[in-house]
């Protein structure tokens, strides 16, 4: 091997380890192809400083619950933006057989439709929320301890319509 | 050193062994409730709740410290299932679904192993309550159970695959997504109240 052929392999693997995403950002895969698959389809950002709101969220959480992300669209026109007929379908996709459908929830009076995801991870069990509606949409991925597994095992229809910022409490 | 003749005694005891641990051929106790699926969109609120195996032995460890007794109960009931599947429909006014979309389900439920041990149907106030179950044929093992529950306004369709202890499936009334349908604790039969429908109906 050439010294020439060296450097360029050095600089292939420091350039790989410093382009490679770290390990809680890789873990987030599905929550960001979501947002972002929402934010194509309705045209819309999702709400500022959700990085500061889902630092805050995980300080001022409901006991039980760590690790919270987060992402709120506000003021989806879905007059212009009907919903999205295959979003079910990509996010099975995007969550892959890791993550299991738990519940879904359709309200059709007011146009809600949530689906949560779940999937173990040691002690905790692992859910990514989301719910959209007429206007609104949010994407939540959080850990909950074996005292809120109980909660959601006893009653997921029930935890499910908690709205998923209510989860994270942000609000 | 063994003969050929042996080791083929061998193989079929091995194969007998296995066919023997096994549901009998053609019994599933997994329901195929997507046919539900058109109701919703005729439905004002549908509810899908599943737990795979996975989510129930998940489930099931972090309820190991339980202390409340119906909890332990659900718990020592969900450590040995294969699976809770809930679909739930809300209509906004009568007539929203047909027998015929029930019947899709109890049709499945006419295959061999199921037997309807409750049956209640109350023409007063349009309440239905079935509980379908399972048994191998062979071992008379309970392999799996279904809940239809029914009024004129909302139909609820429970699948519960794996071994249950009847004798404390009350403990899962309200939970999961089941539907409380009064079950007697003690012996997972009907309450006085429903029985008292029962017999209204005849």
């Amino acid at each position: 091997m050439t010294r020439k052929n060296r450097v360029g392999l050095h600089v292939l693997a420091l350039s790989g380890l410093l382009l490679a995403p770290p390990a809680g950002r890789a873990g987030d895969r599905e929550f960001h192809a979501i947002v972002e698959r929402i934010q194509a389809h309705y045209q819309k950002r999702p709400m500022r400083f959700m990085g500061l709101v889902s630092f805050v969220a995980n300080r001022a959480r409901p006991e039980g619950v760590r690790g919270i992300k987060l992402a709120v669209f506000e003021d989806l026109d879905s007059s212009r933006h009907p919903a999205d007929p295959d979003f079910e379908a990509f996010m099975q996709e995007i969550v892959g057989p890791e993550f299991h459908p738990f519940v879904r929830v359709l309200a059709r009076r007011d146009g809600e439709q949530t689906f949560v995801y779940a999937k173990g991870s040691g002690r905790d069990l692992e859910l990514l929320i989301v719910t959209l509606d007429q206007d609104e949409a949010c994407v939540v991925k959080m850990k909950v301890d074996p005292e809120g597994v109980r909660q959601w095992v006893d009653n997921p229809p029930e935890m499910s319509r908690k709205t998923p910022v209510s989860h994270g409490g942000a609000r | 050193m063994k003969t050929p003749t042996q080791v083929v005694r061998l193989i079929a005891t091995l194969l007998l062994a296995c066919c023997a641990s096994i549901p009998a051929f053609g019994q599933n106790p997994r329901l195929q409730i997507k046919n539900l699926d058109k109701l919703s969109k005729k439905a004002s609120e549908v509810v899908d709740v599943t737990l795979d195996e996975s989510m129930l032995k998940l489930a099931s460890r972090f309820m190991a410290d339980e202390k409340d007794e119906d909890d332990a109960e659900a718990r020592e009931i969900i450590k040995d299932l294969k699976g809770v599947y809930v679909k739930s429909f809300e209509f906004e006014k009568e007539g929203e679904y047909s027998e015929e979309d029930v019947e899709a389900i109890r049709s499945q439920l006419a295959a061999p192993g199921w037997t309807r041990v409750v049956g209640v149907r109350s023409k007063h106030d349009g309440d239905n309550a079935e509980v379908y179950l399972m048994t191998d044929s062979n071992t008379r093992n309970i392999l799996g159970m279904a809940i239809i529950a029914a009024d004129s306004e909302s139909l609820t369709v429970v699948n519960l695959v794996g071994p249950i202890d009847i004798a404390k499936l009350s403990a899962l009334e309200g939970k999961m997504g089941i539907p409380r349908m009064g079950l007697d604790k003690e012996k997972g039969k009907p309450s006085q109240k429903q029985a008292a429908s029962h017999d209204e109906k005849k």
